[in-house]
């Protein structure tokens, strides 16, 4: 095989992997992220400490409890002021539940009901309730605010709605904070010395 | 029909023996691993950034793998981002907000547009698909390495800038690199101007990334790590794909096909040709270039008593490019005229002519000398070496009369009887000197013609000869060589594309339609002959173009967003 040639299909490969790779599974667990809830004498995931990075005050962090038979987690970012979850459900659509995390969010519009996590107030805003069910939830909470938004285009309402909830749950910021100063040995803490997160 | 003469009278020395008293050299066989006259280059910077790419990549495996050594990099990373952030001032990060602008998706969105706007002005097509393909690649390849290494944001201290997804490699510096080098190498012609581009482009380079570690956005090794791949990647691209030898960015309007003959170029031609050929050339000039698009052709002056002249065609990958498109452009519009396949490396292309050229003279037609074939670089540059007709000046600046007639006509006849076609007669390709009648330029030459591409061969050359005379006495003078069914059946088959531009070109600045006049003086004419061909192939290459567009239209709606 001559220079030439071997040079091409390097450099072919390499420009073919965007299209490679969407056809392979590039699903957080596909290609090794993981937001799972977890324990927190286990090691630190990466992806959670980058979702506690991307909203400094924030004393909770949403990650993954238990996915439900028939969903999947389609996709996870963090980036400067939010972090997304979105999960996709093989019975009301893609994108079927998003979850962000924020700072801040707007509860207008939308109804207090009893909160199921603890330090934070939980918000409801329906949207449509007819073939399916497209709404919100805001959980408030010192520092911060996730919200999910729920896209469920099947027959029923109240079962994926319940499934979705379960899928997502919290963890502290202060179990991040710990693993991630046990990981750096003790050198690096998750946040500047100044941070201002509360406690929830 | 007259008996054919036996051949056409050439006035020509002893075969395959360059001029007379020239000055010999002693011709040297290049030992093997001895570089050519021009070799390939990827230069010392080129392998310096690979080595450097190569010794960061299997650091960072390493420290993926052992927490040790990722710790040990963390320590080093965080005593410079401390040194750093010992310098924050408001003002200085009001400051760094702004610098850092460069590497935001909109200030590379912009540089990318402006890339796009020139290269596809100036049709540097292999530019452009380089400078894709690229930042392509470079996303791709950081967005896998993050997804590898999944390292946070620098911990401990406040991140002042925006920031997505994981640290290492930094995106925005590999894409800030990638574009940088794009652009230099892409749009700034090679020489002073391009070494003062690439130090603008390592100023701004190392001032975002400076801004980005103040601003806490990245990790020093994160920034490093992404300049590192950004000029990389596509550094070799060019240098391997697009190397400035072959595909100069030039803002003179000359062809593509006309490679730049100075510098490194034309000391390697006069090396190869002193120590290949034995001579010693004394000069090396473009000739011909108005007339001449598929090959750049010189005339070297050689030393001898008295100095004399050899005429040399230069190929290039270019060329072996532009013969590909050509055929499958003619493919895709009127089917394959000829079977005519593609030529896979400049090395054939070149070989190709030289036998055509030797077959001509084994037919003992009025052609060039061959004097061999010279290397260059291998696989990609090679000289065509011929004997350069001095004094010769080409049919359409000469007076036109029975002799030369004669002698064109003959030359139409000597080719159907050796089962050769010529392909590209045209008052370029004919040249007259003392009265006599001169071909050249066997590029398109053909073994065991069609039929149908004879009689091509056999209109255009009537068309030349009735330029500069008369289509009637031209067609009296045919019927010396030919029957009336062949002239009938080359003027059937000739229309449009299968004369060559110049020769349309001269008889519509004539103000005359030859090819009218000689069908009005046959005495009868033959339905035209059909050009399109259809095959299998030819649908499916058909499909396959409607295809690739249609995907070409979407890649460039999803282009024309930030390369970020």
């Amino acid at each position: 095989m001559s220079r030439r040639t071997a040079t091409l299909g390097f450099l072919a490969v390499l420009a073919a992997l965007p299209v490679g790779l969407t056809g392979c599974s590039l699903t957080p667990a596909g290609v090794g992220l993981d937001a799972a809830c977890g324990h927190p004498e286990e090691r630190t995931r990466p992806t959670l400490a980058l979702m506690a990075q991307s909203v400094p005050t924030a004393s909770l962090i949403p990650c993954v409890q238990l996915i439900p038979a028939g969903w999947t987690l389609e996709e996870i970012t963090a980036e400067s002021g939010r972090s997304t979850l979105v999960l996709n459900s093989d019975r009301d659509g893609s994108r079927a539940l998003t979850v962000e995390l924020t700072a801040s969010c707007d509860t207008t519009g939308a109804t207090p009901v009893p909160s199921d996590q603890a330090g934070a107030r939980r918000y409801e805003r329906p949207e449509r309730i007819t073939s399916g069910y497209v709404g919100r939830r805001y959980y408030v909470y010192p520092g911060g605010c996730t919200t999910y938004r729920f896209d469920l285009h099947g027959a029923s309402q109240a079962q994926p709605v319940n499934e979705a909830s379960l899928a997502i749950g919290f963890t502290t910021r202060d179990v991040i904070r710990t693993a991630t100063l046990r990981d750096t040995g003790g050198r690096y803490p998750l946040d500047p010395p100044t941070a201002k997160a509360q406690k929830p | 029909m007259a008996a054919t003469p036996d051949a056409i009278a050439v006035d020509r020395g002893t075969a395959s023996e360059l001029p007379p008293r020239i000055v010999r050299s002693r011709r040297r066989r290049r030992p093997s691993g001895e570089p050519p006259p021009l070799p390939r280059q990827l230069n010392t910077s080129g392998r310096y950034w690979l080595a450097l790419a190569l010794a960061m990549l299997a650091f960072s495996v390493v420290a993926k793998v052992s927490t040790s050594v990722r710790l040990a990099g963390a320590v080093v990373d965080h005593r410079l981002l401390d040194w750093v952030l010992q310098l924050r001032t408001p003002a200085l990060t009001r400051v760094t907000h702004g610098v850092g602008w460069l590497a935001t998706p909109l200030a590379l969105q912009l540089a990318w547009w402006a890339n796009a706007a020139v290269l596809l002005g100036y049709r540097r097509w292999r530019h452009l698909f380089v400078w894709i393909g690229s930042i392509l690649t470079v996303n791709t390849v950081v967005r896998l390495a993050a997804l590898l290494f999944q390292r946070s944001r620098p911990l401990g201290i406040e991140i002042l800038g925006p920031w997505q997804g994981f640290a290492m490699p930094s995106l925005p510096m590999a894409i800030l690199s990638a574009v940088l080098v794009n652009t230099a190498y892409s749009l700034v012609p090679r020489g002073q101007r391009r070494q003062l581009a690439k130090a603008a482009a390592a100023v701004a380079i190392a001032v975002a990334g400076l801004s980005r570690i103040y601003l806490g956005q990245d990790h020093p090794s994160d920034a490093l790590v992404g300049v590192v791949i950004g000029v990389t990647i596509p550094l070799l691209a060019y240098r391997l794909l697009v190397p400035g030898d072959v595909f100069p960015v030039t803002y003179r309007r000359q062809r593509s096909a006309h490679l730049d003959i100075g510098g490194a170029r034309g000391q390697a031609i006069r090396a190869a040709l002193q120590e290949q050929l034995g001579v010693v050339p004394v000069d090396v000039q473009p000739f011909g270039w108005a007339g001449s698009g598929g090959s750049t052709p010189l005339r070297v002056k050689i030393k001898g008593d008295p100095e004399s002249y050899l005429f040399c065609k230069l190929y290039a990958a270019n060329h072996l490019r532009s013969d590909r498109w050509y055929k499958l452009g003619r493919t895709l519009l009127y089917g394959g005229l000829e079977d005519e396949k593609a030529f896979n490396s400049v090395r054939r292309l070149v070989q190709s002519e030289d036998y055509a050229l030797r077959l001509m003279q084994a037919a003992n037609l009025p052609t060039p000398e061959p004097y061999g074939i010279v290397e260059i670089t291998p696989e990609r540059e090679y000289l065509l070496v011929t004997e350069f007709f001095d004094g010769a000046r080409e049919i359409g600046e000469v007076d036109v009369d029975d002799a030369v007639i004669d002698q064109g006509l003959l030359l139409v006849r000597r080719l159907w009887e050796a089962g050769l076609a010529h392909r590209d007669i045209k008052p370029a390709n004919l040249l007259v000197r003392d009265g006599r009648m001169l071909l050249i330029d066997f590029s398109f030459a053909e073994v065991r013609p069609s039929p149908w591409r004879q009689a091509v061969d056999l209109a255009n050359m009537m068309l030349v000869l009735a330029l500069r005379s008369d289509p009637r006495k031209v067609y009296e003078r045919a019927q010396v060589f030919f029957t009336v069914d062949e002239i009938a059946e080359a003027f059937a088959a000739t229309r449009g594309l299968t004369m060559p531009s110049q020769l349309r070109r001269l008889m519509r600045a004539q103000g005359r339609d030859l090819h009218v006049e000689f069908k009005r003086l046959l005495p009868y004419q033959i339905s035209p002959i059909a050009i399109q061909r259809w095959s299998w192939r030819r649908v499916l290459l058909v499909l396959t173009a409607v295809g690739v567009g249609l995907v070409a239209v979407l890649i460039i709606a999803q282009l024309l967003t930030s390369p970020l």
